[in-house]
């Protein structure tokens, strides 16, 4: 017969060292994650822009638009009209400002030197933001052939020669901040559309683009203890798991180690009243009296001068003394539970 | 008696095990779970149609939310006009913030040889940009101009009427008459932009 109280000590080791097992392993993985930025929320951001000019020649009434064609004699170009589009868009909604500028540059390389000259300064335009789409269209001219006769002016006095290009940058700034987020969003962007100084100039802008990034949260200081905080509570369950497998097993053998020492001494102590028995015999004709313990069976033995039978019904566990008489037997069972 | 101390105390110890490990995975589930509505992104998508009517002494270009306008003029054919539809698209409400037209008081149109003073395009067109439709979810109202702070709600669209109207030579000086009349074939030739800018509508 088996000891369905070991069977659950030992049943309950196993689940213990599984979770022991679960355990070590968010402990490392918490761990090594210590010093990590973890999101808990998620903005999507689109970003778009787009840009294009109409050329006004001046042997032409009407403008060339960028589709028409990009390349043009420098010298009949009279005006050049730029327009841009730029799209920011977030899934959550921020608050802030964006802004953009308009600067004109003439560069000019010479070998490895390039010098950058501003020829136009525009105005910074401010815009508040509450919401969750930043949408800026504008335009603005380029006098062309004003800048090309400065441009030339200045290089016939300086005597250079140089490979240059005529630059104008539409630069963009955003700076907002999301609550969701618990934190601000800031972002750059240049389009510019460039026309060198040579005679057939090819006029260039920005591509066009769209793109798509997140943006998450992050934990700061006060929020990394959380790591910590997992990784002890971790920590602490292993220890516990483990004082419990070592509680388990002192008691699983400590009970085996008491009814054993009992059993010796009984044994022992009564060797001389003792039959021992290869089986268990069966009692179902014979009326069992349970005796409280063995000095009372051994009584009854001298009382009837019948051996005490002996067998241990289950190895380390349990043992049966009896007296069998006739129609009666007198029992006395040791197990681990009374040793 | 002992055994029941052992039993006692291994059960506290598995309980106290068991808080801690509770107590993990409450910490990690409320910290680092996700939320269960993560917004998704909508799209802002506001611009101008292809043009549906346009007369024939001109021409337009549409590109996004930009107009390129080529266009002639004289006394016999003194208006230009295109209707096109600015469409919301998105998932946005937007309102109009801005409207960027070609300075046309800077565009020359030529030079009076008597006088020596030049004139613009300013001196000789005006310009209208009109709505062709009612719309009531947008309370846009037939004929009336387009204004800065119109609404075009998401998923409409509004039909618009550009028009470009050479001045009545009554309201032309003899001097302004005499360089347009210097134009090859009397004609007035220009180019235009038309941008609109439309933000967010809180």
């Amino acid at each position: 017969m088996k000891n369905n109280k070991v069977a659950l000590y030992y049943g309950l080791m196993i689940v213990l060292l599984i979770l022991i097992g679960v355990s070590s392993f968010f402990f490392n993985y918490f761990y090594d994650m210590r010093n990590e930025d973890l999101s808990i929320e998620k903005m999507q951001i689109s970003e778009s822009n787009y840009m294009g000019y109409n050329v006004k020649l001046f042997d032409n009434d009407f403008f060339k638009t960028k589709e028409d064609e990009t390349n043009y004699v420098l010298s009949l170009i009279d005006n050049i009209n730029t327009y841009f589009n730029i799209n920011t868009t977030f899934s959550l909604p921020v608050e802030g400002e964006y802004s953009f500028f308009v600067r004109g540059y003439i560069i000019m390389k010479q070998g490895d030197e390039v010098v950058k000259n501003e020829i136009y300064t525009g105005d910074i335009n401010k815009f508040l933001l509450d919401g969750s789409v930043i949408n800026l269209s504008n335009s603005f001219d380029i006098d062309l052939d004003s800048v090309i006769k400065s441009y030339k002016e200045q290089t016939q006095i300086l005597d250079i020669d140089v490979v240059s290009n005529i630059q104008y940058d539409v630069t963009y700034n955003y700076s907002v901040f999301s609550e969701n987020l618990g934190k601000s969003l800031v972002n750059s962007k240049t389009l510019t559309v460039s026309i060198p100084v040579n005679d057939i100039t090819n006029i260039t802008v920005t591509e066009d683009k769209e793109e798509k990034r997140d943006e998450f949260s992050e934990l700061d200081y006060d929020d990394n203890k959380i790591y910590l905080i997992i990784c002890l509570e971790f920590l602490g369950s292993i220890i516990i798991f483990i004082l419990l497998i070592v509680l388990i097993v002192k008691r699983v053998n400590g009970q085996v180690g008491v009814y054993q020492d009992k059993l010796d001494s009984l044994k022992k102590k009564y060797e001389k009243y003792l039959v021992y028995l290869k089986e268990l015999p069966d009692l179902s004709n014979h009326k069992v009296l349970f005796v409280q313990s063995m000095e009372d069976l051994v009584k009854t033995s001298d009382k009837t001068k019948i051996p005490i039978s002996y067998i241990e019904v289950v190895e380390k566990c349990e043992s049966t003394f009896m007296i069998i008489n006739d129609n009666t037997a007198y029992v006395y069972k040791l197990s681990r539970k009374n040793a | 008696m002992k055994y029941l101390k052992g039993n006692k105390l291994i059960s506290h110890l598995f309980a106290i095990s068991s808080i801690l490990l509770a107590v993990a995975c409450f910490t990690i589930t409320s910290s680092f779970a996700f939320p269960d509505n993560v917004s998704a992104l909508k799209k802002w998508s506001v611009y101008f149609e292809e043009v549906i009517e346009k007369d024939l002494n001109g021409d337009v270009f549409v590109k996004n939310n930009y107009l390129t306008v080529n266009a002639s003029l004289n006394q016999t054919n003194n208006i230009y006009k295109f209707i096109t539809n600015i469409k919301n698209d998105g998932a946005y409400d937007a309102k109009l913030s801005d409207i960027n037209i070609t300075d046309i008081s800077n565009v020359s149109i030529g030079t009076s040889e008597l006088s020596g003073i030049t004139y613009y395009l300013s001196d000789y067109v005006d310009i209208y940009i009109k709505y062709k439709e009612d719309n009531k979810s947008n309370k846009v109202i037939e004929g009336n101009d387009l204004s800065l702070g119109d609404i075009l709600d998401k998923n409409t669209s509004n039909s618009l009427i550009f028009s470009v109207k050479l001045k009545d030579e009554s309201n032309l000086t003899e001097d302004q008459i005499s360089v347009l009349n210097a134009k090859p074939n009397g004609n007035l030739n220009f180019s235009l932009s038309i941008g609109v800018n439309y933000i967010e509508k809180k």
